[in-house]
């Protein structure tokens, strides 16, 4: 049996000799990873009149910690937060049960039409989001969508990386012979599809859905023409309260910008365990 | 032909779908196979139509319009703006800024991402912390990150040319020079989606049997082999999807551009120009919708064209 | 809004641009006070609630505040604010204001705005307002700035681009100039430049002897431009007898006004695109002298409290003068409450209100029958902003659509004609590059139809 199974078997490892090497590439890498976060967090530290120093300082001269709470009375950011978690998490839902359905029923099925379909859903993600904006906002104005949850979760509601990621996967990862198996036993194939697909792909479930979530949290310019009224803002918005004409209140943004990122990063972070525990533990494979 | 079993659950269907079957001349799997596919399919495409498919066919429609966002007169006018792309210096600049942009980030990033991901599927430990700062980027808005890009990159005091003086390299005007200014945006933009890449590759390493690495191992094969022979072709599904999805978005780029060179009173404005910021500024600047919307039909055959030909190239087996 | 918060809660400690705008705005208000009580007509019983969209996030404080003080003399008014960076809020009108979706009040570029005016899609001013316009509240041009097709069109509510020469006192010392004695002419400016433009042991320009607008998206270059071309004689484009349009710097003033940009960056070196530049390289003392708007002096409290400077008008050549760009505010077609938007938004430019848009946002107001001395008094640095020389011109953009495409296309080969160093000391380079410039200029007047050279 394998003692450490790799991407390129034992030998490369062997040759290379330690997990140190690999550690220290890792950790290079890491550091200009994080190098722009580390200045935004240090920016955040900063009171006004040392976001414009020349030399630029990394560290704070005078550290203060009043931004954050300055940014949290500037703006309703825990009503903007409940919001952006509403709607991403809407978004999100929708994305995976749109995207496994039919990422299942083009990657195991033929049927007059596939291809064509399947271009279409292809093509329809690659025409730029900006060009049919105002087309899909007068869609959602005689909706009557304008300033609801609905409408602006709308167009994160559906991902054809989604669907194509899950076609990927399930055409490639889960034998025939265990649908056909499956069959014999009298499943119809919607129980097929709940009990045996589902449950084989939380995978790549967890990783989709950690995009589809960023892709609503991160949205900008969609938000911003369907909320009519403060009380619908998401938290990346927030972020323009702190933007003007032509300067920005950098240290106060930073705050802004932080308070953002890390609810996602957490997200990120208790998501990602999961998908690695699941992998380990599907025994399916091979 | 396999039949299901017998059961009273079978049985009252059986008159209605038997006929049914015996119009469309095939047999009861067949048969419910494509019952769930089309019924299934019909909730998605709907979300599609209404979400995507519609505004995008009145996006297309636009194009062959003189349509001004708000003046009355909108005249159709065939393919008069198709036309007029073709001899207009700022789209055929933007196409070859574009183009260069995305050769180079999704090689890049493809590349890195994967040479990261191969690392840590050797069961290494803190891969999930690893896999976490990685992705900070991913997830960080735009905005703050720019502004955090433009430091770096400041030609007197960034820390980037601050690094490069220790090898004697004299300072470069990361953004302020045309000639280097795309190489600044194009490092960030890897930077960004990097550890994007590296997350789904990794999905896909770990997602490979290890009974195929043993099998290839008790043949003798290892290292940089074994990676070709069996990790590459078996990776080909989630690679395609990488490539893609790294090629769809590099295409589209246009929130590091904007927000970098809007603000900056020092960014050069042609050598950035790509194609979906010409989109915008036809559109929502000079309000020449019909234009803007006939450059958008393009670039999308463009990617479309790319995708294709990327499908064909590194072809996910069977399909 | 940081600012007001940060006066309450912020333990930094010295002058915060905050408290001293605080300062200024009570001596301000209590001067202004005096003559604003008036009876004021109540509009109705019913409580009417006003939606506002800004496109510049620091007016919203204001607005607010200003909301407040309206709804002490009309009961049941309730504002709402919504705002939002210019672009996107750009934006959001274009595809709120066909669809009846829009707000009650909002401020935006008149760019904007005439399309939508172009569109039918904006109400011309009501007499009441027209009549406030034609006194001497408003200055001749600025109505003619927000007029087209002979109907005028939003209350000028603030001032969006007039420039004042802003330069670092101590440099000046340092450097043997007398900063009692600023640069009046744009000879002395870069004889002034010359001086102060400080390099470091290698040749490379560490400081700017005045910082100029070299490159960016959008218009500005070409707007900054603007300032240097109109005192050297010439305008972006000039109308001729017939109404018709042509462009109005192919000539002697192009050229030379080119020719300072060429030679400032190339043959003096009093600027380098490789430094930061514009205000925060003002505030961060990278510069010596720059030419931009009010609202730096808000940013040099804020954030440079200790840079010494002083402001000057903009130097003359052939003429002198200064620009004006009038941003309003627009009451929507689709509004229910007519009357009291249009009350509204007349309050916000009433002259009390002026000194508190004045001392809680930093930007100006476009009156010019406010009494300001307060204010200058604590800081008068306002002043070339707020009191205009007799003899000093000032001028607008034409009210034409196809304006911002113009001024934009133009500002894309500026920036390039800029960074070549070949035009120095090459008259018939520079003239080649006008030129080329122009005829592109004229072609976008011909495609509008408004081309003509008589």
């Amino acid at each position: 049996m394998a003692e450490r199974r790799s991407a390129t078997g034992n030998g490369l490892w062997n040759r290379i000799g330690t997990p140190a090497a690999s550690h220290g590439v890792l950790l290079a890498g890491s550091l200009s990873m994080l190098f722009p976060f580390v200045w935004m967090l240090a920016t955040s530290l900063k009171p006004a009149d040392e976001t414009m120093l020349w030399p630029p300082r990394l560290l704070p001269i005078n550290w203060t910690a009043q931004n954050y709470p300055t940014v949290l009375n500037a703006a309703p950011f825990v009503r903007y937060f409940v919001n952006s978690v509403i709607v991403s998490v809407g978004a999100t839902i929708l994305v995976i049960a749109t995207s496994v359905l039919a990422g299942f029923i083009f990657g195991k099925y033929e049927f007059p039409g596939k291809r064509l379909l399947f271009l279409v859903i292809l093509a329809s993600a690659m025409f730029p989001f900006e060009t049919y904006m105002i087309p899909l906002y007068l869609t959602m104005k005689s909706l009557g969508w304008i300033n609801t949850y609905q409408g602006i979760a709308a167009p994160y509601m559906i991902m054809s990386f989604g669907i194509f990621l899950m076609r990927q996967h399930i055409a490639h990862s889960i034998p025939e012979d265990l649908l056909d198996a499956a069959r014999v036993d009298g499943a119809s194939e919607l129980k097929i599809f709940l009990r045996l697909i589902v449950p084989l792909c939380s995978s790549p479930i967890g990783a989709l859905g950690i995009l589809a979530f960023i892709q609503a949290w991160a949205a900008f310019i969609w938000p911003l023409l369907m909320a009519t009224h403060r009380s619908m803002y998401m938290m990346e918005l927030g972020l323009s309260t702190f933007q003007f004409r032509y300067t920005a209140d950098y240290h106060l943004l930073s705050a802004a910008a932080i308070l953002n990122t890390v609810p996602m990063l957490i997200a990120f972070i208790i998501l990602r365990r999961r998908i690695i525990e699941s992998v380990a533990l599907t025994g399916l494979k091979g | 032909m396999v039949e299901p079993s017998a059961g009273s659950l079978v049985a009252p269907a059986v008159t209605l779908t038997d006929r049914l079957c015996g119009l469309l001349r095939m047999n009861r799997l067949k048969f419910s196979k494509y019952c769930f596919c089309y019924l299934g399919l019909i909730p998605v495409f709907a979300i599609y139509w209404v979400l995507r498919l519609e505004p995008i066919a009145r996006t297309f429609i636009l194009s062959f319009y003189d349509w001004h966002l708000i003046r009355p007169l909108k005249p159709f006018v065939g393919l008069a703006n198709y036309y007029e792309m073709w001899s207009d210096d700022n789209f055929l600049l933007a196409l070859r800024n574009t183009t260069l942009f995305a050769v180079f980030v999704v090689g890049a990033s493809v590349v890195l991402g994967l040479a990261l991901a191969v690392l840590l599927a050797g069961n290494l430990r803190l891969t999930a912390a690893y896999q976490a700062i990685y992705f900070l980027p991913v997830i960080t808005p735009m905005v703050p990150m720019a502004i955090a890009w433009k430091w770096i990159f400041d030609a007197r005091y960034g820390i980037l040319n601050y690094s490069l003086s220790w090898f004697g390299v004299q300072p470069i005007g990361w953004l302020t020079s045309p000639d280097v200014a795309m190489w600044a945006i194009i490092i960030m933009s890897v930077w960004k989606v990097l550890g994007y890449n590296m997350v789904l590759l990794l999905v896909g390493l770990k997602n490979i049997p290890a009974v195929y690495y043993e099998a290839a191992s008790m043949d003798g094969a290892a290292g940089w082999k074994m990676f070709r022979r069996i990790t590459l072709p078996l990776l080909k599904p989630i690679l395609l999807f990488v490539v893609v999805i790294s090629t769809i978005n590099a295409y589209n780029v246009f929130t590091q551009v904007y927000v970098m060179t809007q603000g900056s009173q020092a960014a050069p404005g042609a050598p950035l120009r790509v194609l979906v910021f010409d989109i915008y500024q036809n559109g929502f600047q000079f309000f020449k919708m019909g234009y803007a919307s006939a450059e958008a039909v393009v670039l999308t055959l463009i990617v479309l064209a790319l995708t294709l030909i990327q499908m064909r190239v590194i072809r996910a087996d069977g399909e | 809004m940081s600012r007001r918060l940060r006066s309450k809660t912020s333990p930094t400690p010295g002058t915060t641009r905050r408290t001293f705008l605080k300062q200024v705005g009570a001596a301000g208000l209590a001067a202004a006070a005096a003559p604003l009580v008036q009876p004021r007509i109540s509009v109705g019983a019913a409580p009417v609630t006003l939606n506002l969209w800004t496109g510049y996030p620091e007016l919203e404080p204001f607005y607010k505040k200003a909301g407040e003080e309206y709804a002490k003399t009309h009961a049941g008014f309730k504002l709402e604010t919504l705002s939002s960076q210019l672009r996107e809020m750009e934006q959001k009108l274009t595809a709120a204001i066909p669809t009846d979706t829009g707000p009650d009040v909002f401020d935006i570029g008149r760019n904007i705005a005439l399309i939508f005016a172009d569109g039918g899609l904006l109400p011309p001013n009501p007499p009441k307002v027209m009549s406030l316009l034609k006194s001497k509240a408003f200055n001749p041009v600025v109505v003619d700035y927000n007029t087209y097709k002979d109907k005028v069109y939003g209350i000028p509510f603030q001032e969006g681009s007039k420039p004042a020469l802003f330069y670092n006192t101590k440099m000046f010392k340092e450097a043997g100039l007398d900063p009692n004695k600023p640069p009046a002419t744009f000879d002395e400016l870069m004889a002034a430049a010359r001086k102060l433009a400080k390099k470091d042991a290698s040749g490379n320009l560490i400081r700017a002897g005045i910082s100029l607008r070299l490159s960016g998206q959008g218009s500005g270059v070409g707007e900054k431009f603007w300032y240097v071309l109109y005192a050297m004689g010439g305008d972006i484009i000039v109308k001729t007898k017939s109404g018709k349009w042509r462009n109005g710097y192919d000539n002697e003033a192009g050229r030379a006004a080119l020719k300072f940009y060429i030679d400032a960056v190339h043959k003096y070196q009093v600027d380098d695109t490789k430094l930061q530049h514009d205000a925060a390289a003002f505030v961060s003392e990278q510069a010596a002298m720059l030419m931009r708007e009010a609202w730096v002096i808000g940013e040099l409290k804020e954030k440079g409290p200790k840079v010494e400077y002083n402001t000057v008008a903009v130097p003359r050549a052939k003429r002198w003068g200064g620009m004006t760009q009038p941003w309003s505010l627009y009451v929507s077609k689709s509004t229910k409450s007519p009357d009291v938007a249009w009350d509204f938004a007349q309050f916000l430019v009433s002259p009390p209100m002026a000194i508190l848009h004045l001392t809680m946002t930093g930007w100006t107001s476009m009156r010019d029958d406010v009494d300001w001395s307060p204010i200058l008094k604590n800081t008068p640095q306002f002043k070339p902003f707020l009191v205009w020389d007799k003899g000093r011109g000032l001028y607008a953009e034409p009210a034409i659509p196809v304006w911002d495409e113009l001024e934009t296309k133009m500002a894309e080969r500026l920036v390039t004609a800029f960074a070549d160093k070949s035009l120095m000391d090459n008259p018939s380079g520079i003239a080649k590059a006008m030129k080329d410039m122009a005829t592109q200029s004229d072609d976008l007047l011909k495609k509008a139809g408004i081309y003509g050279t008589d």
